[in-house]
């Protein structure tokens, strides 16, 4: 629905002439109509109610002169004022001495309208159950379930706006900008009372967005021929107005829960995002050190905070009452110090050869304290203070540290060819992890070649290593939990003791890409690309073992004439993805461990294919364009299951998602002033997922759900606006 | 018009009337037309700022068999790659740029003006509503990832590219503008930045661990379905390490199915999967 840019050229002043100023407006009237509700057609463009809209739009350039002494440039656009995705910009800039700009920025996101809760929102926080709920121990016995259900709508707004100047001294420029960012509406949350993997009741809640980020930027850079030099400030201040949720448990107390747990006395509160905050001073310096060596640097400190008030253990009070050992502390008082650094060397030593040198450093140090905090399972019962309770548990600050040199080289072969090659190591640091460092190098070579003026292609390949120290599976949950109680754990682990978590396994990559852009005849132009990458997991018995993904794409455009023009595209896009697993029964932890009955593997294979074309016409000396555009774009999940005996499995349903969009646009020149535009677009989208395909809130047993379903539509939409140019 | 001298003699034949060049004379209400800008080329020295004196293309122009232009930069007859761009960074080279020199598109050789124009109002690729028409004409796997069911709104004109990429290099991966994945991501998530009581250590790392940003198949733009993508990392006794498949899905009657497999699946109870901030919050239900 935007405007399109104002032509200038059409203009009755083009070209100015000296002491000429230009201002040129145009401004869009219309109407548009939207054939169905349609909530995913319009979950970010605000269109989606069935029915008339506005299009309304602005857009103004005023320039000076190109000789004015004291020249200003103003521009003012205002977009889709009647949808929830409206925009307006302002910019007033005194070019080469100072700029001011200010912008708001609205979009509403859709995620469901067929939900449905409960719950009585009088409180967005506190969320009652009605008057006459009769509780069950399972959604069987949710008598009131059905008739209680009230519609829910899982969306939010998001209101930004900003402003900002720029100014320039000599060759210092100076930059400040301010932004705030408001979110408001509804997202589901899964609310569980429960303590153990047996006992959970849940149930998914409309949780409250209320939140609130403000940014502030501000900088000054130096510049001349040879350097540059910068000095930044960055902030982001987020906010939540709502600090916990709490719910009334539909559900009647069951065995593992303590009585007060259950319907009606029962209560269960989690906490919402906490505030926070990110500071980040940032220095950057770059020098030419010579005709042909560039230094380029940058260096960031930040310390990311987060210190909103803890919640109490418990919202329950019989079993707050239960509380021997207290949350030990206030608040988190968290604090992670990062350090960004950048080193680059650039040489051109020959004007056949290019090197590049980096160094790349990320150090994200979690200084927060560590404290035992000995909880209270889904406020569901007592708190356990016994020295081998599973119950006292350490909060994991975990740090990061990640180091990256890299070597690129160039060499042209002649004007149309040249070779590359690359290297980098990575090297990777975690702390409560179960591997504390990784080690990958990448070995990269490459080929580029102009075998003629209508025909170019790329070559690249690579293969990356990584492995690092000793895999310690269980290295995390002996850090989390009491050592008393580790000794009373057969085995001492957590996770299957053969598992390696993928971003931490030995893994070996290969990737290779290819590319051909050509233009045989000036009428024709396309390419095709293709991507392929294959990761072998190839020490990981359980966990992810084998990954690839592929990625083709071709595209071609024709222009046989100038008022003519048609293109198309294709895309195959493939990923798979295989594991491993293995089921461990607590009560048999070990023997399950040795019985290759209890092994399974899952594969699961995506492809997408997408397809588009388009038509560009224009007659009537240019005076009326026909444009034309259809999109298909389908993607299938198919996933297979393999296991032992002593596993039962079961096909599930492929995945699948279908969209078809197609699109006419006319626009018409009537006259030096105006301009009609008349469009349509025919759009249809259909998924299915067998995890919400006719799931009802009352499919599980043990979980309440929203209902939703998979989301379809199947729209036309018209519009027809008049341009108006002044 | 009154063409001062510095740009009379090329605008003699250069007037937009030729041609190809019908847009030459816009770059006068352009910001590098500008000529009360002391800092552009075209205020000091006219064309010759950025095409080079020309001399000899002066005297005689190569249409008449004589000598084109020291810079030449559209065309077949387009001067390499490095003149081009020493022309632009000789007045650019700080800011946003500062990091071009070694960056990914810079070691590929590619020109300042295969994205930006110059000899018109206002340049597409700073304008949010062109801009993606200019990085797409060569990312087209990216303009697949758009069309993905769960994906960025770059299809609907409400994110660009820019928003998270900068296209003359950045301080971190991936061309971005921050100085890490997770620091660009937050910059508009800013709830789950955290630091959390608990933390989910893959979130605090990088977010593209489990999200495709440009597009994916799966709800939520994760790389893999869940609950299997879950289970890639969690492997502990019973329900964790239970081999989910058709098995779970609904029967004939109600209730009937998975917890881990309908609706939400791992979600339907681990809903804090960014972090949790309650003291109870261990298992990331809270």
């Amino acid at each position: 629905q935007w405007l399109e840019p104002v032509p200038i050229d059409q203009h009755p002043g083009w070209p100015p002439s000296a002491g000429q100023a230009i201002s040129i407006a145009q401004v869009e009237l219309g109407l548009g109509w939207l054939s169905d509700d349609a909530d995913r057609f319009g979950r970010y463009g605000g269109v989606r109610d069935e029915g008339l809209f506005a299009l309304l739009g602005l857009d103004w350039l005023k320039l000076g002169a190109w000789d004015d002494p004291d020249p200003w440039r103003i521009e003012l656009a205002l977009a889709n004022l009647d949808t929830d995705s409206r925009s307006g910009y302002l910019a007033l800039t005194r070019p080469g001495r100072f700029g001011f700009w200010a912008e708001v920025r609205d979009n509403r996101l859709f995620h469901a309208s067929d939900a449905a809760t409960i719950y009585r929102r009088d409180d967005a926080t506190d969320l009652k159950l009605p008057d006459d709920w009769v509780a069950g121990a399972t959604t069987a016995d949710l008598a009131r379930l059905l008739p209680s259900l009230v519609p829910v709508e899982f969306e939010h707004q998001r209101r930004r706006a900003g402003l900002g100047g720029r100014w320039f001294s000599g060759d210092w420029s100076f930059d400040a900008a301010f932004r705030e960012e408001r979110r408001d509406g509804t997202r589901p949350m899964a609310g569980l009372i429960g303590n153990t993997g047996g006992n959970p009741r849940a149930v998914l809640l409309p949780a409250p967005i209320d939140y609130r980020t403000r940014q502030f930027d501000a900088s000054a850079d130096y510049a001349d021929r040879r350097r540059h030099f910068r000095i930044g400030y960055h902030a982001s201040h987020f906010s939540n107005a709502n600090a916990a949720l709490a719910w009334d448990n539909p559900f009647s107390a069951i065995g593992g829960w303590h009585p007060s747990a259950g319907f009606p006395a029962g209560r269960g509160q989690l906490a919402l995002p906490p505030d926070n905050q990110f500071h980040q001073l940032n220095l950057g310096v770059g020098h030419q050190l010579g005709p042909r060596v560039r230094l380029v640097t940058d260096l960031a400190m930040g310390r990311m905070t987060q210190d909103e008030d803890l919640l109490a253990m418990t919202i329950n009070p019989v079993l707050a009452d239960s509380v021997e050992v207290p949350v030990p502390i206030d608040s988190l008082d968290g604090r992670i110090e990062t350090t960004n650094a950048l080193v680059r060397l650039v040489t051109r030593p020959t004007t056949a050869l290019s090197l590049n040198f980096s160094y790349r450093y990320d150090d994200r140090d979690n200084r927060t304290r560590r404290n035992e905090f000995v909880y209270i399972g889904g406020d569901s019962q007592l708190q356990d203070t016994a020295i081998t309770s599973s119950r006292r548990r350490f909060n994991l600050p975990v740090s990061y540290r990640d180091q990256q040199f890299a070597i690129d080289a160039a060499w042209r072969l002649n004007a149309r060819g040249r070779v590359e090659a690359g290297y980098r190591h990575r090297r990777t640091e975690r702390t409560f992890s179960a591997r504390e460092k990784t080690d990958e190098n990448t070995f990269i070579v490459g080929f580029r070649r102009q075998w003629a003026d209508w025909l170019s292609t790329n070559l690249r390949a690579e293969f990356a290593d990584r492995g690092g120290s000793t895999y310690d599976g269980a290295a995390p949950f002996v850090s989390g939990h009491a050592a008393e109680y580790i000794e009373t754990v057969a085995g001492g682990w957590g996770n299957h003791p053969g598992l390696r978590q993928y971003h931490l396994a030995d893994r070996r990559r290969q990737q290779g890409s290819v590319s051909a852009v050509f233009s045989p005849h000036a009428q024709w132009q396309g390419s095709i690309t293709g991507h392929v990458a294959r990761d072998d997991y190839r020490r990981s018995e359980i966990g992810l073992t084998d990954a690839e993904t592929a990625a083709w794409t071709m595209d071609v455009a024709y222009t046989p004439e100038q008022w003519v023009s048609l293109w198309a595209f294709y895309s195959y896009e493939y990923q798979r993805f295989d594991q491993a697993g293995q089921s461990i029964r607590g009560f048999n932890r070990l023997g399950d461990l040795a019985d290759p009955e209890r092994l399974w593997e899952t594969a699961q294979r995506d492809r997408v294919n997408t397809v588009g074309a388009g038509l560009t016409t224009r007659w009537l000396d240019d005076r009326l364009e026909l444009r034309a555009d259809y999109v298909h774009a389908a993607g299938r999940a198919r996933l297979r299951f393999v296991a032992g005996d002593a596993l039962p499995t079961a096909p599930v349903p492929d995945i699948s998602t279908r969209l078809n969009s197609f699109s006419v646009d006319a626009r018409y020149r009537a006259s030096q002033t105006m301009t009609l535009r008349l469009g349509w677009r025919n759009e249809r989208f259909a998924s299915a997922d067998w995890a919400f395909d006719d799931i009802g809130v009352d499919q599980l047993a043990r979980v309440i759900l929203t209902g939703e379903g998979n989301p379809g539509y199947r729209v036309n939409l018209l519009t027809a606006a008049v341009v108006i140019h002044f | 018009a009154e063409w001062p001298d510095s740009i009379a003699n090329c605008v003699s034949c250069h007037d937009g009337s030729r041609q190809g060049e019908e847009h030459v004379l816009q770059i006068l209400s352009s910001p590098h037309g500008v000529m009360a800008d002391s800092r552009t080329g075209m205020a000091t020295t006219g064309c010759a700022g950025c095409h080079g004196p020309s001399t000899a293309h002066a005297r005689l122009p190569e249409s008449i068999g004589g000598d084109a232009p020291d810079i030449v930069f559209q065309g077949p007859g387009a001067s390499p790659v490095g003149d081009k761009n020493r022309m632009c960074l000789d007045c650019h080279g700080g800011r946003e740029l500062r990091h071009w020199h070694g960056s990914e598109h810079e070691f590929a050789d590619l020109a300042c003006v295969a994205c930006h124009g110059v000899h018109v109002i206002k340049d597409p690729a700073m304008d949010r509503h062109l801009q993606a028409e200019q990085c797409v004409a060569c990312h087209q796997r990216q303009v697949a990832e758009f069309h993905r069911p769960f994906a960025h709104p770059l299809r609907h004109g409400e994110m660009v590219c820019t928003d998270c990429h900068n296209p003359h290099g950045g301080p971190g991966p991936g061309m971005l503008a921050s100085h890490t994945i997770n620091e660009n991501c937050t910059s508009c998530h800013a709830e789950m930045r955290g630091p959390f009581l608990w933390e989910h250590a893959p979130v605090r790392e990088d977010c593209t661990l489990c999200h495709q940003p440009h597009g994916s198949m799966h709800r939520d733009m994760l790389t893999a379905r869940t609950p299997f993508l879950c289970q890639q990392c969690h492997m502990g006794q019973f329900h964790p390490s239970a081999a989910l498949s058709g098995t779970g899905l609904p029967g004939p009657a109600r209730p009937s199915g998975s917890d881990s497999m309908l609706g939400r699946d791992c979600m339907n109870c681990h809903v804090q999967v960014h972090g949790s901030n309650h003291p109870a919050g261990v298992g990331q239900t809270r």
